[in-house]
């Protein structure tokens, strides 16, 4: 039922003798050691989770799933950032570009090079409506399988971006 | 808020044991030189708002958020049944995505007027 990103590499294998992992929402899920990716900083706030599978279903679609391996508090929704925003621009710093593997002062495309994801803040108690951080994408070197949360320092995004722009929200609250 | 001018070269104290010298000014860049006690944290602003942000991004992930999420968002309400030919009234069990900005894809959503 679920898997690993589509044509990102191997599904999460349905078999005996897998590890599992106790994801936060959807309870055990068995995976391949290969469907892992290495945050080797960590995320902040999450600076020892360094292993992270992406977890989605097509009921989903275009959402997915970030999960800790180690925890299971440490799991996020995301977006691909083309979702979120068709003209996005990733800048990533030297310090991300050589974090991923990638030579310093060319930047990776994303789709081919990189998966490139926002984390997305659901609606609750702390938050009215839901949000997505255009600061600080999730970058994920998909041949190396290692990711990095890059901070887009003078990008002039914003990490508290309203998912729905106010006129479609009115414009759904209308259909609802 | 404190407003100061300094120059290349120059610098401040914040309290007794932090001193933050302005080393370089290039164009609209800074370069800043802090000494401080190991028990200073010094990160850029942006990692303390990505930290907070992660932090209530990582509670906002239940399953009752998700479904919220789900049907709200990722699939959009059902065009205005059309009235067909005999009479009844139809509703699709395929809806577009309308968060993809880009192409219009279809996934299977729950139809909710039935």
């Amino acid at each position: 039922m679920w898997a690993t990103i589509h044509g990102f590499g191997p599904q999460i294998a349905i078999a005996l003798g897998m590890p599992r992992i106790h994801t936060k929402c959807f309870g055990q899920v068995e995976y391949s050691s290969e469907a892992v990716f290495l945050f080797p900083n960590g995320m902040p706030g999450f600076e020892s989770e360094h292993a992270f599978v992406f977890l989605e279903r097509p009921a989903a679609h275009p959402f997915m799933f970030m999960q800790s391996v180690r925890s299971a508090k440490a799991s996020f929704i995301l977006l691909p950032v083309l979702a979120a925003d068709p003209a996005y621009r990733l800048r990533l710093a030297d310090e991300d570009l050589t974090a991923l593997g990638f030579s310093a002062g060319r930047q990776p495309r994303i789709g081919k090079d990189v998966l490139c994801a926002v984390l997305v803040c659901a609606a609750g108690e702390e938050r009215p409506d839901p949000t997505i951080n255009l600061l600080a994408p999730i970058v994920v070197n998909l041949k190396r399988r290692i990711g990095v949360q890059a901070i887009q320092t003078q990008s002039g995004y914003s990490y508290r971006q309203p998912l729905i722009p106010p006129e479609r929200q009115e414009e759904l609250a209308a259909c609802w | 808020m404190l407003v100061m001018r300094r120059r290349a070269g120059e610098s401040f104290l914040v309290g007794a044991e932090v001193e933050i010298e302005v080393l370089e000014v290039t164009g609209v860049r800074v370069k800043l030189g802090i000494v401080a006690p190991d028990s200073v944290l010094i990160q850029r602003k942006e990692t303390q708002l990505t930290r907070d942000e992660n932090i209530i991004a990582a509670r906002s992930v239940r399953q009752r958020s998700i479904s919220t999420l789900l049907d709200k968002l990722a699939v959009q309400p059902p065009a205005p049944a059309k009235k067909e030919a005999d009479g009844q009234y139809h509703v699709a069990s395929e809806m577009s995505l309308v968060v993809d900005g880009k192409n219009t894809r279809t996934a299977q959503g729950r139809p909710r007027y039935e």
